[in-house]
């Protein structure tokens, strides 16, 4: 987003990058996927857990249906094939975070198959088609400090619900699969499963990356990066790797098919060694659950009870309401914004205008308290009265910004805050023709600029009344009597 | 279908199991597999094209939970059955690779 | 005291004997045969007595302590409770007390039942004579040279040698049918999702289930009743109503119809059991029920399919003891993967190992379609015989085991042989269906023969139903064996 753009090693190479995403989104379920440990980040280490989620000898899982429900709103959003079975299959490996020994996955039968995310990259319509979507449970933390030879494991996020959405290898750039996850990311939001907060880590990425001569129809080796846990480290995880694998074709040496660890510290891709080269991950159904089954009907309602999409909501703001692409884009960005600006316009239907006061001065509001629009607890009804004021001229569009921060600190009607502070517009014609007629015979030279034609002296003229009368005229106003006056 | 039970196979198995063998025992579980193999081949004669695999024992399916939580445990029980914990983590000797968290 | 459980919990509720006498006798009788038998791996004295003290308080002040208040009993060492090692018989977690409890044993408490003793068992049920206990060999109380069978061989022996008490066992392929046959005990392996498996130390979860060992069919009603129903621990566990089952097992049995499969009476069926069997089927006869022939064709493909099924997800379940958060670590091990191999051979006997290794081997790309595929395909085969059978009859009758109990030590150098033993019972397991073992005479070594029943799936009265009925006819199931607690030989 604001790093600094690093020289695109593509740029004029022989070669093209291939590459595919396995994005992992943490659903935001109440409590875990297949126990009764809340669903939580950020707590004590291993306090979040039960006999179940431990793994402990005897217990059962016992999945979660605010879970596949979730999951079936984000398989169906994106468009892929459900099938009217699915089912749950243990993934064997080992691993402290994973404390039975396997993790709950699905293998053959996942929710959805297919579907495709379309997005804009550099203005332009792009699409990255999905290879499939399936539940699975995350599996816990492990830390390691430095200078001891043990490692710390901590369960608490083990048995939580995970959308794992891999992509087919649709991919050829670093901003292409920065574009597509950060629209799927909105998506997510949208459907409100996950807050894919990717610094919490309830949005994660492994990317699969190969590079082909130019044009090339196959795949070559790749190899899959782990750890990527911020669209910037993607986008630099990417670089570094195709750098490095068309330094390895270029002295004539092979990819080799691995698992690699991105290094934020030092920019850098490494192999992972240590773990077992060889996987076998045995996969078979999970005879603790049942299978889950759909009919159409259920299919129908949950997709007819979507919520309306990113895409969606751009074409209603720029067709509908008539917002210009760029103000649209940015509201739609935003989910909080998009949710404020809905608010707003159903109270006062003037869409510009509210657009304009949410991207600039509320969001700036929100900017500065590092926070998002919501968390400002303002009622969309308060700040539509703001934004009515400044319309109707009540207070000046300069004024109407230093009403806005004692709006957020205290619950008076925005007009009662306007009189407090004394920024009422002059309304009264008279009092202000006053005005106007003191300032022209103070300054007799601009006036007669003014006469022989020269523009630029109004905008000094107006100025100067709007000092006088320290910016509660409606400048607007106070130019059409000037002209008035003079033109007598 | 015949499958020759090489040291290999049988090697590769015991490292999928996390089970460290003697030479001994692996000669054991070899001899013991080319038993269990000659002793399940009789199935192979069964023909069983088109039949649907039994892969869940009861006919139920949608057996789901609401998404409503029970209290979890306190630290000390959690860590309690534990070989070895430093609370309020258990303990493991340095992972290999440092991966923060295994593959999902 | 040589009495039923039924006796134990009349004379308590009428106040004749406090819980406190009760678990005194049942600690007793643990005491006085287990240095013979090796049975109970735990006498849980002290806990058990602070129990019936309790019980006896509430039952003082006139408080409802539950239908089963003050009856003794007993668990099987891979089923969690609360006092007492949970160590499935197994090195890697041999000191491991759960932490939580088993629904099944928590019904038995809550309905005011106090626990005991644990029983032994084959590590992690896995074997069919108690000989593949970590902990120690469990003996035959007909023959203490001979096994009690298994996994549930603490269990059977301790039910056979004693009175008055409960026994929770859990059967995956005949490991409550078989010892109860072997010890001259009425065993009663429930249908499939009739209890709750929350609690049990998984072997193959998809044929686990926990079941009763009793002296009758009453008994095993008794604590079906007490134990069964849906569980919100167990997502396998089924709504289904819980019936009153010991009234319905007391019904009589005129007009039922028996299926007598020729696949269940296979060659290598002892002569004396199939006359024995088939001497019981005449009194059954005798008692209004109807015989005839059914077809299970593909019977016989059961047990190589449970060996493969049962292996494949136990390979799995038995992952989780890997020395990392409960169990067995070893004390040398130089990096994350040695920990692992290291604990995990130290703690697994070799029956274990050469299940986890059969089963890791089958589910292992390459070999997953030509065997663990397969293998649920015959299984959907076997259920579909069952299906057919059971539509023409209600219970299906056939020995519990080809054999009698072994001499111990017979069978250990050759697993296979020791699989032989389940081909009668793990039929029951891979369809799902509800069969119970009742004795049925001796042989000439005077050694217990026991009889099956399978039944109809949720149908777990019926089978106790027909068990009944024969013995309120017979005697089989009153005999005692020459190693019991009250000092009785011949009849109870």
């Amino acid at each position: 987003m604001c790093a600094e753009k690093k020289l695109d090693p593509l740029e004029n190479s022989a070669y093209e990058a291939v590459v595919g995403l396995e994005v992992h989104v943490q659903l935001n379920t109440r409590t875990k996927m297949f126990c009764r440990c809340e669903n939580r980040f950020g707590a004590e280490p291993n306090t979040n857990v039960c006999p179940v989620c431990l793994g402990w000898p005897g217990a059962l899982p016992y999945a979660n249906r605010e879970a596949i429900e979730q999951s079936l709103r984000a398989v169906l959003a994106c468009g892929c094939e459900v099938g009217e079975f699915s089912k749950f299959d243990r993934k064997n490996y080992y691993y402290p975070d994973l404390p039975k020994g396997y993790q709950i996955s699905q293998y053959d039968q996942p929710l959805g198959l297919g579907g495709q995310v379309d997005f804009l990259l550099d203005g332009e319509k792009a699409g990255v088609r999905l290879t499939r979507i399936h539940l699975e449970e995350d599996a816990g933390k492990n830390t390691h400090v430095a200078g001891r030879p043990v490692s710390f494991v901590d369960l608490n996020r083990a048995g939580t619900p995970l959308l794992e959405i891999v992509t087919e290898p649709d991919i050829s750039s670093a901003a292409e699969a920065g574009a597509f996850l950060r629209n799927l990311r909105l998506i997510m939001l949208y459907l409100g499963v996950s807050d894919c907060n990717m610094e919490e880590g309830s949005l994660r990425c492994d990317v699969n990356v190969s590079i082909r001569p130019k044009g090339a129809q196959h795949l070559e080796t790749r190899a899959e990066i782990k750890n990527l846990n911020s669209f910037n480290f993607i986008e630099k995880a990417l670089h570094y790797e195709v750098s490095r694998q068309i330094d390895l074709k270029e002295r004539g040496e092979e990819v080799v098919q691995e698992t690699r660890l991105y290094d934020p510290e030092r920019d850098e891709t490494r192999s992972m060694r240590g773990k077992e080269a060889e996987h076998d991950y045995r996969y078979f159904p999970e005879p603790d659950l049942t299978p889950v089954t759909f009919t159409r009907e259920q299919l129908e309602d949950i997709r007819s009870s979507l919520p309306e999409l990113p895409a969606a909501r751009l074409q209603r703001y720029t067709s509908e309401l008539g917002l210009e692409d760029y103000p649209a884009d940015l509201l739609v960005r935003d989910h909080e914004a998009a949710i404020f600006f809905d608010a707003c316009i159903e109270l006062y239907p003037k869409a510009r205008s509210a657009a304009n006061w949410i991207l600039n001065s509320l969001k700036e509001e929100a900017n500065s308290r590092k926070t998002g629009i919501s968390s400002l607890g303002l009622e969309p009804g308060r700040f539509v009265d703001l934004v009515k004021a400044v319309d109707d001229g009540v207070v000046s569009s300069q004024k109407g910004r230093e009403v806005l921060k004692p709006m957020l600190e205290s619950d008076k009607p925005v007009a009662e805050i306007i009189s407090e502070l004394g920024l009422e517009q002059i309304s009264d014609d008279s009092e202000l023709r006053e005005q106007v007629e003191k300032v022209l015979s103070e300054h007799p030279g601009p006036v007669e600029d003014v006469r022989a034609g020269k523009k630029n002296s109004v905008n000094f003229l107006v100025g100067q009344v709007m000092k006088e009368t320290r910016g509660k005229a409606n400048p607007g106003k106070v130019a059409e009597m000037i002209g008035e006056i003079l033109s007598a | 279908m015949s499958i020759e039970v090489t040291d290999e196979l049988v090697e590769k198995i015991a490292v999928l199991s996390r089970l460290d063998l003697t030479r001994e025992e692996l000669d054991g579980f070899k001899e013991h597999f080319e038993k269990v193999l000659e002793y399940v081949g009789e199935l192979q004669e069964l023909e069983t094209d088109g039949v649907d695999p039994s892969l869940f024992t009861s006919e139920a399916s949608n057996v789901l939970r609401s998404d409503e939580g029970t209290p979890s445990l306190p630290n000390e029980v959690a860590l309690r059955p534990s070989p070895d914990s430093e609370p309020p983590y258990f303990l493991v000797p340095r992972i290999i690779g440092d991966a923060e968290s295994s593959e999902n | 005291m040589t009495k039923s459980v039924f006796d134990t919990r009349d004379s308590i509720r009428a106040g004749e004997l406090t819980a406190t006498a009760a678990a005194e006798d049942a600690l007793r009788q643990v005491e006085q045969v287990n240095p013979q038998l090796d049975a109970a791996t735990e006498i849980l004295r002290e806990e058990a007595l602070e129990q019936a003290a309790e019980l006896d308080r509430r039952l003082e002040s006139g408080e409802e302590p539950g239908p089963l208040a003050g009856v003794p009993f007993t668990v099987k060492s891979n089923i969690c409770t609360l006092y007492g090692r949970t160590t499935a018989a197994s090195r890697i977690i041999e000191n491991h007390v759960s932490p939580y409890e088993a629904t099944a044993v928590r019904r038995l408490r809550e309905a005011g039942a106090v626990c005991v003793a644990k029983t032994n068992l084959d590590e992690f049920g896995m074997g069919s004579s108690t000989e593949n206990s970590s902990i120690k060999i469990t003996k035959n109380p007909w023959e203490t040279n001979h096994v009690p069978g298994g996994s549930s061989g603490g269990a059977a022996a301790l039910c056979s040698a004693t009175r008055g008490m409960l026994h929770l066992g859990s059967d995956t392929g005949g490991s409550i049918r078989q010892p109860a046959a072997y010890c001259g005990v009425t065993g009663l392996k429930p249908t499939y999702g009739r209890v709750s498996r929350y609690g049990l130390l998984a072997f193959a979860s998809s044929l686990d289930q926990i079941g009763p060992l009793q002296h009758s069919a009453l008994e095993c009603a008794l604590v079906l009743e007490a134990m069964a129903g849906v569980d919100e621990m167990d997502c396998t566990s089924r709504n289904v109503e819980v019936k009153d089952y010991v009234e319905s097992a007391s019904r009589d049995i005129s007009g039922m119809r028996l299926g007598i499969a020729p696949e269940l009476f296979p060659e290598g069926v002892d002569s004396e059991v199939r006359e024995r069997v088939e001497q019981a089927i005449e009194v059954l006869r005798g008692l209004g029920a109807e015989v005839k022939e059914v077809s299970l064709p593909n019977a016989r493909y059961a047990n190589p399919a449970y060996v493969l099924v049962s292996a494949a997800e136990a390979s799995s379940n038995l992952a989780r003891y890997d020395g990392v958060h409960f169990g067995h670590r070893t004390k040398e091990a130089e990096d994350l993967v040695a920990l692992y191999k290291s604990s995990r051979a130290e703690g697994f006997g070799p029956e274990v190992k050469r299940r986890i290794m059969i089963g890791a081997f089958v589910l292992s790309s390459g070999y997953y379609d030509a065997f663990y595929l397969k293998a649920l395909k015959v299984r959907k085969l076997i259920r579909q015989d069952f299906e057919t059978a059971l539509g023409e009859v209600d219970a299906v009758v056939c020995p519990t085991s080809p054999i009698t109990a072994f001499p111990i030590g017979e069978r250990m150098d050759d697993p296979m042989k020791l699989y032989a033993v389940d081909v009668l019972t793990v039929p029951a397991n891979l369809a799902s269906l509800p069969a119970l073992s009742l004795p049925c005479g001796l042989s000439g070594d005077g050694l217990p023969i026991g009889m099956q029943l399978y039944g109809r799936a949720m149908e777990d009265d019926v089978v106790l139903r027909i068990a009944n009925a024969f013995q309120s006819e017979t005697e089989h199931h009153l005999q005692a064996p020459p190693v019991n607690a009250w000092g009785g030989g011949g009849e109870a």
